[in-house]
């Protein structure tokens, strides 16, 4: 895993598979943490990034070697910057998928066991965006911070 | 994966000793769930008071549980964390599951909502 500081945010580069996203994700939290950024919405941001990191370890690189993952994030005002890239296959269709509630309204046997990712994701997030670009696939979205504000306003002098 | 089995008041509570429930370790729960439950009790308490962080693998998990232990035996959970009961909660899981707030109200004869 290699990570550059920088201003108001980071970034990571670390293999999309479980453990290493595991490592990924305690090094955000321990970022936000020394920020005095709430537990609330710590865990927001690490359920929202777990959510996707799952999605690139097991769609996006399914099957394959476990390829690299970058992992960006800045500061804007009230609000973290996150950028995701993968090197592994494209959305199905190309877009996002729709994210939608599972219905939970059912028989015991019948309940859903997955399908909750892109709604926890969509629920958490907003400016939601992906695309494709040079075989790779990127996703960026923003999540509302409770940062103090001299911390957001390292955010004119974001990471290269 | 440890999970802690013991029986209390003719029920089995399971204690998970695990800070996640995640992608990585969502299979091993289950097995490991499965092994630990094999015992003739109908009512079966997670107590979650030690997990801080669960995905939606470790729902699904949590969820393939209820499925296999039923229709004979009911799961409840107790002592969710402020991010795992998040979870449920916009998932709309806290209205499929029994939820105590601590293992102890599990047992105090009063239902409650985590």
């Amino acid at each position: 895993m290699t990570t550059a500081n920088g201003g108001c945010g980071f970034k990571l580069c670390f293999a999309g598979e479980p453990f290493s996203v595991r490592d990924a994700l305690g090094q955000v939290t321990n970022w936000l943490k020394d920020r005095d950024v709430c537990e609330e919405t710590r865990g927001s941001v690490e359920l929202v990034l777990a959510e996707v990191l799952n999605n690139i370890s097991e769609h996006a690189y399914r099957g394959d070697q476990p390829g690299p993952v970058e992992l960006s994030l800045t500061c804007c005002p009230s609000a973290v910057c996150l950028c995701l890239r993968d090197q592994g296959h494209e959305m199905p269709e190309g877009s996002l998928p729709s994210g939608a509630a599972p219905d939970v309204n059912k028989q015991t046997q019948d309940l859903p066991e997955g399908g909750f990712g892109w709604f926890l994701i969509n629920t958490l997030t907003h400016d939601l965006r992906y695309c494709r670009e040079a075989g790779r696939n990127c996703l960026s979205f923003k999540m509302a911070l409770d940062m103090p504000a001299d911390t957001v306003r390292g955010a004119a002098n974001p990471p290269q | 994966m440890d999970l802690q089995a013991e029986v209390r008041d003719q029920a089995l509570v399971v204690a998970v000793q695990e800070n996640r429930v995640d992608a990585a370790v969502a299979i091993q729960f289950k097995d490991k769930m499965r092994e630990v439950t094999a015992t003739p009790h109908e009512r079966v308490v997670m107590d979650l008071s030690l997990v801080d962080f669960l995905d939606s693998s470790g729902l699904g998990a949590v969820v393939a549980v209820m499925k296999f232990l039923a229709p004979g035996r009911k799961l409840e959970l107790a002592g969710l964390t402020p991010t795992v009961a998040k979870v449920f909660r916009l998932t709309r899981m806290d209205t499929v599951f029994t939820l105590h707030d601590t293992i102890e109200s599990a047992f105090s004869g009063d239902a409650d909502a985590a």
